[in-house]
């Protein structure tokens, strides 16, 4: 290098940019996107996202470079997420104008600032933004590469502006639009009018839109469509609206091939709609394809749903059924119908009844069948059982847990919290794991049968936290023995650590004593009481100060019922819940805020 | 090798020298590789290179000889499968063999970008790539000798959106 420096200082010349191809500086530049995605770290951002803040620095070497580095080959998925809310409007332009034509994925997940006229012009294939009109603007956005477009968050967005860039798009196979609360019909009827390959839609949580507007686009789908569909995403929409009641019998009769069923919080599903959606199936001799079915919160459903869904989902992976306090009313055998149709889904990984069993249904058979129960085929049921959440579940013993936890070779996370839990299952946990390769975790918080004295008595069988690595982490101060997920195989033979080791083996116990006991939490807490005080002293607020005061002492008192140090929402509220997090982050030295959130509320744990 | 005279093939350089060169050394390139089975058994006709100059064919000779013995790369490997199984690490060799000044660094993408030497071409790129790693777009201009042709308004304008991304 030193001879060319000598040479260059005599006659300098771009070399860079005179010698090689376009082609071949993209092919520089994909490759440094390259290096940056592997490298993993500890920043904020790290892998590929750095790689495109790279590009983004280096856009500012020259004209050409900036063209160079704002390639579409470079930028096949735009993606900002973790920068959101720092990404200038004509940055935005400059990257999405000129990746245009081979961006195949837009994510603008929290982009909560970016208006609908910005985000249309870069879009728009007119080049020549001077003579810009609105109207050509959205006569003339053509996307045929775009295959997936995550908006959630992005809430300067009006219906008409979504309409727009869904219609202009008809390759869409991935629609995120979950919570974004622009979303009406208008929209859901721009996407049964474009789209032709679309698999997965989520629109959960928006308000706007009924099952109504399901019916209609499930109606509009010609069968290819209706084929391509895997994933809908519904959460917490209402049924309200004329055809509400055909949703369940349509995807029985029209989605063959759907994979993912979320109704999570759908009040108005009731028990019948399931008992024409096995009706449709019945009359078609066929199955549902579906594997992961998610019913949880929607309180219409009574105890007989499962007469309706037993042995129609033989695909069943993942079931989730929680927070349905009233789905059993307390009757005689009132979990035959639950543990009947568990009989009829052995692939079932993932199974969360939290919440469900408060009064009563969730009881020792539906473990037992879990444990060691067979269908009809003979199949085990839980033999490939990963997670499992019976938490409040009034009639389940320690004995059946013991149970699940001895029977269940594959599990890997097990939730009891406020249930009859005692040392018997501490124990059954940690032979296990001499037997058991992989680490089982396990959330036993809030069981009464755990006390402090069975806490500190067995506290060598376990870890209290599963460690993690990432800028996020920082904060938690995971010592290096708890972080199993940077410990490789190589590392371990490298030091042969012995107390290391047995660390990594154990298995993961949440308690409320563990919990408590916790160093970081404890600090959590104190720094941040002195930092409401300090921030409250330099305003010179004296009555902020006396509350801050007041509150600390609260906080010292009452706090270990707010370990989690999330800002409080309640009493003074907003207020008070900003200056946490901006004390939370004095306190610590760290801007939480905006981690793969940028709408805000930060939660620290 | 030298006794068998079929294992070597004539190289023609752009200025006109000649290289006698084995032929296991020759097949790194695909586009040699390819030349060769396209000519036969024609004994003693140079296949012409007149993209590669004389300098550069020697540099990357000696590159091609040091990996003969290596497994070819399969001709129609998909580039996602090949950027999986790369890493960013340059070999030990390669890295002491590439150190040379720009103008011949990218004589040497150039080359192996027209005589189609996979790997070859990724160790120029990862060598240019790591170069700019990391750098302020001031230190990339005197790397490179770039001109700033941006105006000092233009310059100000997206300094300021791109304030962020500069840490």
């Amino acid at each position: 290098m030193l001879k060319a420096d000598a040479e260059k200082a005599e006659a300098p010349e771009d070399l860079f940019d005179t010698m090689l191809p376009r082609e071949l500086k993209l092919l520089i530049l994909k490759t440094l996107l390259r290096i940056h995605a592997e490298e993993t770290g500890n920043g904020r951002s790290c892998g590929e996202m750095n790689g495109r803040k790279e590009l983004i620095r280096l856009s500012r070497v020259s004209k050409g470079w900036r063209h160079l580095c704002f390639d579409g080959q470079l930028w096949p998925l735009v993606e900002l997420t973790p920068f959101a809310h720092l990404i200038h409007r004509d940055l935005f332009h400059s990257i999405v104008a000129s990746a245009l034509p081979c961006v195949r994925e837009l994510r603008l997940r929290g982009m909560d600032s970016l208006f609908g006229a910005t985000l249309a012009f870069a879009l728009s294939t007119q080049d020549r933004p001077k003579y810009k009109c609105w109207e050509l603007v959205t006569r003339t956005m053509w996307l045929p590469n775009l295959r997936s477009i995550d908006l959630r968050h992005c809430d300067s967005l009006t219906s008409s502006d979504i309409s727009i860039i869904v219609s202009s798009a008809p390759s869409l196979r991935t629609i995120n639009l979950k919570g974004v609360q622009a979303v009406d019909s208008e929209v859901i009827r721009a996407v049964a009018k474009s789209c032709r390959s679309l698999q997965c839609l989520d629109v959960s949580r928006c308000w706007k839109i009924t099952l109504g507007d399901i019916v209609t686009l499930i109606r509009s789908m010609d069968a290819h469509q209706a084929c391509a569909m895997q994933a809908l995403h519904l959460g917490g929409i209402k049924s309200i609206g004329r055809y509400a009641g055909d949703f369940l019998p349509l995807i029985a009769r029209c989605l063959v091939n759907l994979k993912t069923l979320d109704l999570q919080g759908c009040t108005y599903i009731f028990t019948c709609d399931f008992q024409r959606f096995g009706d449709v199936l019945d009359s078609l001799d066929r199955k549902s394809s579906i594997t992961h079915l998610d019913l949880s919160g929607c309180a219409a459903l009574k105890k007989d749903v499962f007469r309706h869904l037993k042995g129609r989902f033989p695909d069943l992976v993942k079931f989730e059924l929680a927070d349905l306090p009233y789905l059993f009313d307390g009757g005689r055998d009132e979990d035959g119908e639950l543990v009947e149709f568990l009989r009829t889904t052995p692939k079932i990984q993932k199974l969360d009844l939290e919440r469900t069993g408060e009064r009563g249904g969730v009881t020792d058979r539906v473990l037992d069948l879990l444990a060691y129960g067979r269908t009809s085929d003979g199949d085990r049921v839980g033999k490939e059982l990963v997670e499992l959440r019976i938490s409040a579940a009034k009639n389940v013993t320690p004995a059946g847990m013991v149970r699940v936890i001895k029977w269940c070779p594959n599990l890997r996370l097990f939730e009891a919290d406020d249930t009859s839990a005692d040392r018997s299952v501490i124990r059954e946990i940690h032979k296990r794991s001499h037997t058991c390769p992989g680490i089982l975790t396990v959330s036993m918080l809030d069981c009464h049968a755990i006390t402090q004295h069975t806490h500190h008595s067995l506290h060598w069988a376990y870890r209290v936290r599963h460690g993690w690595t990432g800028w996020a982490a920082t904060p938690f101060e995971y010592d290096t023995s708890e972080v199993m997920n940077t410990v490789t195989a190589e590392q371990i033979s490298a030091n042969v650590n012995v107390a290391s080791n047995m660390m990594l083996k154990l298995p993961v116990i949440k308690t409320t004593w563990s919990w408590k006991d916790m160093k970081t939490v404890r600090d959590w807490r104190e720094s941040r009481n002195v930092a409401e005080l300090q921030h409250a002293k330099a305003k010179g607020l004296a009555a902020a100060a006396a509350a801050a005061a007041a509150a600390a002492a609260d906080g010292g008192a009452d706090g270990d019922a707010d370990e989690s140090a999330v800002a409080q929402g309640s009493g003074s509220g907003g207020r008070r819940s900003r200056l946490g997090r901006r004390r939370g982050s004095a306190a610590s030295g760290l801007a939480m805020g905006a981690y793969g959130n940028a709408n805000g509320s930060c939660t620290i744990m | 090798m030298a006794d068998k005279p079929k294992q070597t093939v004539i190289l023609q350089t752009s200025d006109d020298e000649q290289f006698t060169v084995e032929k296991a050394v020759a097949e790194r390139s695909a586009m040699i590789k390819s030349m060769m089975e396209d000519l036969g058994d024609q004994e003693g006709m140079p296949i012409p290179l007149p993209n590669v100059s004389s300098s550069v064919l020697t540099k990357i000779l000696e590159y091609c000889d040091h990996h003969k013995n290596e497994p070819l790369p399969a001709p129609d490997a998909s580039d996602a499968d090949d950027s999986r199984r790369r890493t960013s690490e340059i070999g030990e060799w390669d890295a002491r063999w590439i150190q040379v000044d720009q103008e011949m660094l990218f004589e040497i993408i150039l080359a192996a970008n027209y005589l189609d030497i996979k790997p070859l071409l990724d160790v120029g790129c990862k060598t240019v790539a790591n170069m700019i790693k990391g750098k302020t777009p001031e230190e990339i201009r005197k790397l490179f000798n770039i001109t700033n042709d941006f105006t000092p308004e233009e310059e100000e304008q997206i300094r300021k959106e791109n304030e962020w991304a500069e840490e």
